[in-house]
């Protein structure tokens, strides 16, 4: 009896320390960091899975990343794939044929164009574009920085229409009807990526992760402790230190700012957010962030309002359900929505 | 017989505590957080955040200068057009420093 409680009491020990260090190894949170899509940062942090799965959805990741990149580049085309970029160069051509899932973002951009009142337009290529090379051109020599000339913006102004854009959904085709249109789709593809993304994770199984893809974030579930995922909002005016901390729990956060992306002449700044009425930057405000259950309507909702008058966009927020936002305007003033401030918890 | 099994009760009970305040211990006596830096996915280096040192990091397109001084580490100077790292600050273990341009990522893991 003696040796059988000596092998018991072994076996017990055993399993008790082989079974808690698994569940430490368990409840681990792996990250990742991807510089080569939609020319900027992506990071992901999983976490409750193994090393094994994480590497699998880290794979997933990657090739959605990918996928959408390539997908959505106005820039460069890929061999055997019809992306925006096709669509452009056979502007006033012909039609193209393109994948379901870009006809279904096309049609996304079409309607939010109505639901901004046209402040976030995807047929402003080629205003953007002007905007572009100036702004690249500063960068490579900032003595030679430069504005373009307002005549010209006003002139590429004539091809922005919305209704240049003709999608075919049987044939699920798309026709831009004139020449001198072009998409631009910086304003919504980073926050549509995500989302889609995001839902893709969750139906693979992955449940507890944070994305953040050029700052459009988006969190499902819950990290460590059952606590909640918490994103923080960079100070626009000095970005080593934060404005606040937000607790998320199946939120996206986006935020759009005019501090990162610009060229300087004569000492004034001139980002990338160009306001369609005015065919300029504007001032205002140093960012905008939105909460929003999606990810892809928070990416619009925080372009759109960055350019609209305050009263305006407010009324924009309050009618979008589960929308909040918070301005921060050049005078460093913070200006909220309704139940902004009851994500905040530092 | 009541006892004997108290007595062994307690024991593996004991042992399975003394066993994982030996795993707690390693964790708490460890080396400290390391700066981790890597260029284009790939680990350059890895250094400790309480040893104060200068690191230049060299890319293809660039260089980033790491400071490690006082327990931070941050970016003091950088030969992309932004300097985006640079105004990033120090890194902690929720934010990472990264340049776009020069493919430069440091991060900061817990022991």
């Amino acid at each position: 009896m003696k040796k059988q409680r000596i092998l018991g009491i072994i076996s017990l020990i055993c399993c008790i320390c082989a079974v808690l260090p698994s569940c430490a190894v368990l409840k681990k949170r792996y990250s990742e960091t991807y510089l080569d899509y939609f020319d900027t940062v992506t990071s992901f942090t999983v976490y409750g899975v193994t090393e094994k799965k994480s590497d699998a959805a880290n794979k997933l990741l990657k090739d959605e990343l990918e996928k959408y990149h390539r997908l959505f580049d106005i820039y460069n085309t890929y061999n055997g794939i019809a992306n925006i970029k096709t669509i452009n160069d056979n502007a006033g051509i012909s039609p193209v044929a393109v994948d379901k899932e870009l006809i279904e973002f096309l049609e996304y951009s079409v309607y939010v164009y109505g639901f901004t009142s046209g402040y976030v337009n995807i047929a402003m290529g080629s205003v953007l574009s002007i905007w572009h090379s100036f702004r690249e051109k500063a960068v490579n020599e900032p003595e030679n920085a430069e504005l373009p000339n307002i005549a010209d913006l006003r002139k590429a102004d004539l091809h922005t229409d919305i209704n240049n854009i003709v999608i075919n959904k049987e044939k699920s085709e798309v026709y831009i009807k004139d020449v001198k249109t072009s998409i631009d789709v910086g304003a919504v593809a980073k926050g549509y990526a995500a989302q889609r993304i995001a839902d893709k994770l969750t139906d693979e199984g992955y449940g507890n992760f944070v994305l953040s893809l050029g700052g459009n974030i988006v969190t499902r579930g819950k990290k460590e402790n059952r606590a909640s995922w918490q994103a923080a909002i960079e100070d626009p005016t000095d970005t080593s230190k934060t404005l606040c901390s937000l607790s998320l729990t199946d939120k996206a956060l986006v935020t759009s700012g005019s501090y990162q992306r610009y060229y300087t002449v004569n000492g004034e700044r001139y980002h990338h957010i160009i306001n369609p009425r005015t065919l300029m930057p504007e001032n205002e405000y140093l960012s905008v962030s939105v909460i929003c259950e999606d990810s892809a309507l928070a990416d619009v909702l925080s372009t759109a309002l960055f350019n609209m008058p305050i009263e305006d966009g407010a009324k924009l927020v309050s009618e979008t359900d589960g929308a909040e936002a918070m301005w921060v305007s050049t005078s460093g003033e913070k200006i909220y929505s309704e139940k902004f401030e009851s994500y905040i918890v530092s | 017989m009541k006892k004997k099994d108290i007595f062994l009760l307690l024991s593996v009970i004991g042992a399975a505590v003394i066993i994982l305040s030996v795993f707690a211990i390693f964790r708490v006596f460890g080396d400290g957080d390391t700066v981790t830096v890597s260029i284009d996915g790939e680990i350059l280096t890895e250094l400790p955040l309480n040893e104060d040192t200068e690191y230049r990091i060299e890319s293809d397109s660039g260089y980033n200068l790491l400071v490690i001084k006082d327990g931070k580490a941050y970016i003091s100077e950088a030969s992309c057009p932004d300097k985006i790292c640079v105004k990033t600050g120090a890194a902690d273990e929720i934010t990472s420093i990264v340049c776009l341009p020069n493919k430069v990522v440091v991060s900061i893991e817990k022991d």
